[in-house]
């Protein structure tokens, strides 16, 4: 029996020997190609589908709400659940890095199962400002990606453009300024930006600006609107992301009611005070904090971030109320912020739309800035804080 | 007694691999996926074939490139370019087709004619007839045969050894405006318009892109983007990324993506997509610098360039003034 298998196992060791050396290298070394190109592929198609379900999470946020009810509990990366918009967890990469760290990410294709995982639990800020990649046009956030039986990893770049609106086209009234934005193409801060997004722009730039600003430690503070900056630290850090410091027509473009929102080309535009409504007077009961956030809201709720509750006809959010902002004013500089903010009662003559005061753009101590004419002076003089958004232009394909 | 049994058993292995059989198509359809899923341009070099109820077949025994594609270099700081080249069948010969993904070479050629393992020949498939492409940015329904084919993927069907194929490639970077037909140039992204639209972009996964398979560290390379937070028009230390003419004539083309800091774009003339654009921090309205735009339906005059022109905003006590580069500037 024992030589019967020996010459059996002589033969195959010869037939194998045989097919080695009979058959070409070249005919030989593409049979191992195609197996690992094969693989590779298979490989990218677990990855390609992870990252579908992560641009998911990236646009809609937590959508299922697992954060907010604590069935997502990521203390570190996002804080316990607290009070905040639901757009906090869109675009946000501390929520992509939360669900990969507690929920993990399983993929299913043709019945076989391949576990995701992050290279490295972080995440890179890349801008045309710091990273050199052929086809990046905005900033994106990068994380790598790697299956459960692969070797290489897949970097991802999910965009950072949830938080923006366009501003329609049409013909707007600055001042007594006529303009229009036709072929423009702006798009918007919807919120001012935060203290989040700042300290991203602190870590991935190469930028010595904004190395005195002073971060909040807990992740909820982190949320709010970022204040403590000089306008020339908010104008880089717009720069870092491609965008312009808000300017002060558009600012008022995407906030004043238009005189026929269905006739772009009306030249009479009106200069109502407030968002919402032509009307030129209002009443506390149908504004007071749900659509001016202003001093007396401060004894009776928090300011939260986030917060869509008071939209303009252009889906920016909190052209009243909220914190003080700094603009860019091509027409006059010294009326360079917003001054509607929760630093003056309702009734403040400041709490209109278009009312500008000026800030010297460094310090924020009384001496720093002039509240007009008449003088109407916040209540604290210093260390007022002061918020900005950021606009950009987009240069788009305008074929029919 | 044991070492027998393990040559054994590396002999029964030896063999296994050396009787595999090759399924050439899937490894032709895995090199392209690989190859080509990092893809974000793509060029249709015979558009009337393009999701054609007709398949390729002239001119006959002819060689042609079908689609040349941009993509990020291994280290995603550079671009290359993939060439899909087919030569035609030819019936009366009963000459059948080949398929070939091919790199651009160093003369800047894509149509290559050396043999299979000339370098920039990175797979090939032959044998192929009625072959028809389908691509598109939106999703397509065909009638026959019924399918339904996703948006951003490049499907080719072929006929093969008697069989009908169907190779699938997700061309994941790839937008809109970036699938062009011979002859024209990127002209900027294709993005909504409406009230509360959104800037993200619609790709094979939406406002998701990718980079070849790779560790990230290679492609954080440091920025050779353009212009300096410090550039200024006044002192003529400035980038200009679309330059154009007063006749709106392009100098050069669109690549204000390459800024560093952003863009802007000054007033002087009435061009449609826009007059010339700089990168930098916007200083608009200053002295010396471009006025702010005001833009161009409020006034029906057809030049906006010149001394105390209304098509630009400046800071109280300057007025418009239109310099030599034909920029309406603020004095």
């Amino acid at each position: 029996m024992r030589i019967v298998l020996f010459i059996f196992f002589l033969l195959l060791v010869g037939a194998s020997l045989a097919l080695y050396i009979l058959v070409p290298t070249e005919k030989w070394l593409p049979r191992y190609r195609t197996t690992q190109i094969m693989s590779e592929k298979r490989e990218l198609e677990f990855l390609l589908e992870a990252s579908k379900r992560l641009g998911k999470f990236w646009r809609e946020g937590d959508a299922e709400g697992l954060w907010k009810t604590n069935k997502l509990n990521c203390p570190k990366a996002l804080g316990t659940a607290f009070d905040v918009g639901n757009d906090y967890l869109k675009c946000n990469p501390r929520f992509i890095l939360c669900l990969m760290e507690e929920k993990g990410l399983t993929i299913e294709l043709d019945g076989e199962d391949r576990d995701i995982f992050l290279q490295k639990a972080d995440y890179h800020l890349v801008t045309p400002s710091n990273a050199h990649i052929s086809h990046l046009s905005r900033a994106s956030y990068l994380f790598e990606l790697k299956s459960s039986r692969g070797s290489k990893t897949l970097p991802l770049l999910l965009e950072d453009d949830c938080r923006e609106v366009f501003l329609p086209e049409r013909i707007y009234k600055y001042k007594d300024f006529v303009w229009d934005n036709y072929n423009a193409n702006i798009f918007i801060d919807q919120y001012p930006v935060t203290f989040l997004e700042i300290s991203d722009w602190l870590r991935f730039s190469s930028d010595k600006v904004g190395q005195n600003i002073k971060l909040p430690s807990t992740q909820k503070s982190l949320t709010q609107f970022a204040y403590g900056l000089t306008l020339d630290e908010m104008k880089s850090y717009c720069a870092f992301k491609g965008k312009q410091l808000m300017s002060s027509e558009i600012f008022d473009a995407a906030s004043v009611y238009p005189a026929d929102l269905n006739n772009p080309t009306e030249e009479v535009v009106t200069n109502a005070p407030y968002p919402w409504t032509r009307k030129k007077k209002i009443t506390e009961d149908e504004a007071l904090c749900s659509k001016i956030y202003s001093e007396e809201c401060l004894k009776k709720k928090s300011f939260a971030s986030f917060s869509n509750e008071a939209t303009t006809w252009s889906g920016m959010f909190w052209a009243l109320g909220g914190p003080l902002e700094a603009l860019y004013n091509p027409v006059d500089s010294s009326l360079n912020m917003k001054a509607s903010s929760f630093y003056f009662p309702f009734t403040s003559s400041w709490q209109q739309l278009a009312e500008r005061a000026h800030w010297e753009g460094g310090e924020t101590h009384e001496r720093d800035f002039d509240w007009g004419k008449n003088n109407e002076r916040p209540t604290v003089n210093d260390n007022l804080k002061i918020g900005f958004r950021c606009m950009r232009a987009v240069y788009l394909d305008e074929r029919p | 007694m044991n070492v027998p049994r393990i040559l054994f058993f590396l002999a029964l292995v030896c063999l296994n691999f050396s009787c595999q059989k090759i399924d050439e198509t899937s490894e032709f359809e895995a090199n392209l996926f690989v190859s080509l899923f990092s893809t974000y341009e793509v060029t249709i070099l015979r558009p009337e074939y393009l999701s054609s109820s007709e398949a390729l077949k002239s001119p006959p025994a002819t060689w042609q490139t079908l689609i040349r594609f941009k993509l990020p270099s291994e280290n995603g700081n550079k671009e290359m370019t993939y060439c899909l080249n087919y030569q035609m069948p030819y019936e009366k010969i009963k000459m059948l087709g080949e398929l070939r993904l091919e790199e651009l070479n160093s003369q800047g050629g894509c149509l290559g004619t050396g043999d299979v393992g000339d370098k920039s020949v990175k797979s090939s498939l032959d044998q192929i007839n009625h072959l028809f492409i389908y691509l598109s940015a939106e999703k397509q329904v065909l009638k026959t045969p019924q399918k339904e084919l996703q948006p951003f993927v490049l499907y080719l069907k072929f006929e093969r050894k008697g069989n009908e194929t169907w190779i699938k490639i997700p061309l994941v970077n790839l937008e809109k405006g970036r699938i062009l037909l011979e002859g024209k140039k990127y002209r900027g992204q294709v993005l909504s318009k409406e009230r509360y639209a959104s800037p993200l972009i619609a790709r094979f996964i939406f406002g998701v892109q990718v980079l070849p398979l790779g560790k990230a560290e290679r492609i954080l390379s440091p920025s050779q983007a353009l212009g300096e937070r410090a550039d200024n028009y006044a002192e003529e230390k400035i980038v200009s990324c679309h330059d154009l003419k007063p006749d709106c004539t392009e100098l050069k083309p669109f690549h204000c993506n390459e800024c560093r800091y952003g863009w802007y774009e000054v007033s002087g003339s009435r061009c449609k997509g826009g007059y010339i654009k700089f990168c930098g921090i916007r200083r608009c309205g200053q002295k010396d610098e471009p006025a702010c735009l005001r833009g161009t339906e409020f006034s029906k005059l057809s030049n906006l360039c010149f001394e105390g022109s209304n098509a630009g905003f400046c800071q109280e006590g300057l007025h418009t003034y239109c310099d030599s580069n034909k920029i309406l500037i603020c004095k």
